[in-house]
């Protein structure tokens, strides 16, 4: 378990991993409030307007540290490859790989097979 | 409910929860790559699409607790919901429950606070009920549960007089409203006392004597 935690900070989920629990707990949150106009009793309509809202809450909330974890890291890799064209002074910048394309990009980690990323 | 007359609330949260559904199944199947494009989706459909549905379910779900199914649709409450539902009833809570205005939110309409924050309290006091009823009343039968049932605060005559204003000449001509009137207007007597217009629920009220008369018994018998 703590182990578990740990690695959680150590390595942070993946951009792709975060967005599909977000659309999941979003696929939830909506069934809730759905069922709840479906069934108005007082058992749906309290889950929809307390778990289902915090979890529609939740997911909104992951999906934008995702675009932002992806945004910094784009932008980071980006860094990276301007500072080492300057390095290699006399190197194009046509003979480098295209600003965002796939291989320039990617940090080690993000190479997992299960990348989605252009 | 929402299938005879459609709310238009339910509606609009139904087809936002739709479409956003559809865009969820594909981003979660076609595992599109994470292009500018595809976030504009999720955004419209974990940011957007579930807005629309949150607010107009919400606003569905605020209505739908006002009305006398919601209200009777825990077992406890079943009598009480089919008393004013009884076209033949002479209750008080039924001759409030044929109204156009209000009728389909009788209990409502006499049973929540008013004031600035009395939507809020009263919801409050709902969700007090729901924990007394998992809790409490839950495991019981309706004969038991009956004889427990009672009201919290006595009832406040201020809410018989937002509508009923105790300043019509008719209502004034009535010997009991015309010698008891500041009695009433200051609630030190009861308008849904008995003798007057009271009970509101006449079966609960029996229900309350006969377990009263009952415990009297049992303490006669001791000796
Ligand atoms: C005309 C206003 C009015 C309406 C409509 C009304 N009530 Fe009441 N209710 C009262 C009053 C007054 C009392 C206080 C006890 C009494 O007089 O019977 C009360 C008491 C109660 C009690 C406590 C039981 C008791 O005898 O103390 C419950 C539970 C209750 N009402 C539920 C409901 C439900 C459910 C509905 C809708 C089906 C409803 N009421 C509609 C006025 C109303
Ligand atoms: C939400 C507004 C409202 C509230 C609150 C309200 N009433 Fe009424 N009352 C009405 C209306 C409207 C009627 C006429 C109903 C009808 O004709 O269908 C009425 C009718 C009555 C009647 C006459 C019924 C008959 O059959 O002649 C009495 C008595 C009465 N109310 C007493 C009370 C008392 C006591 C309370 C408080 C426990 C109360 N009302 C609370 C709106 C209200």
């Amino acid at each position: 378990m703590i182990r578990r935690l740990k690695t959680l900070v150590t390595r942070p989920p993946r951009v792709p991993t975060l967005l599909k629990l977000s659309a999941v707990l979003t696929l939830i949150a909506l069934a809730l409030m759905v069922w709840s106009m479906l069934q108005p009793t007082p058992m749906p309509v309290i889950l929809a307007m307390s778990l289902g809202e915090g979890l529609g809450i939740l997911a909104f909330a992951l999906f934008c540290i995702s675009v932002l974890i992806d945004q910094v890291r784009k932008q980071r890799a980006r860094g990276k490859k301007m500072t080492s064209t300057e390095l290699a002074a006399g190197d194009s910048l046509l003979g480098l790989a295209p600003q965002n394309g796939p291989s320039g990009t990617r940090t080690p980690r993000d190479d997992a097979p299960r990348e989605i990323s252009p | 409910m929402s299938t005879e007359h459609p709310n238009p609330f339910v509606l609009f949260a139904l087809i936002c929860a739709g479409l956003a559904t559809v865009l969820l199944i594909w981003f979660l199947i076609a595992r599109p790559a994470l292009t500018r494009g595809t976030k504009l989706v999720l955004l419209v459909a974990i940011g957007i699409l579930p807005l629309g549905t949150a607010a107009n379910g919400s606003i569905a779900g605020y209505e739908a607790t006002k009305t006398r199914t919601f209200c009777s649709s825990c077992h406890v409450m079943t009598p009480f919901g089919a008393d004013s539902s009884n076209p033949g009833s002479t209750s008080l809570a039924a001759r409030h429950g044929r109204n156009q205005a209000f009728g389909e939110e009788n209990c409502y309409t006499c049973h929540a606070d008013y004031g600035m924050f009395g939507t809020v309290t009263t919801k409050i006091g709902g969700m007090r009920h729901v924990y007394e009823y998992a809790l409490h009343f839950h495991q019981l039968s309706l004969e038991e549960a009956l004889p427990r049932i009672h009201i919290r605060q006595p009832f406040p005559n201020a809410t018989c007089m937002r509508c009923h204003s105790t300043e019509a000449p008719g209502w004034r001509r009535v010997g009991d409203h015309k010698s008891l009137i500041d009695q009433v207007r200051d609630g030190s007597v009861s308008c849904a006392s008995q003798g007057c217009h009271g009970p509101a629920h006449p079966f609960a009220a029996i229900a309350h004597l006969k377990a009263e008369q009952a415990a009297a018994g049992a303490e006669g018998a001791s000796p």
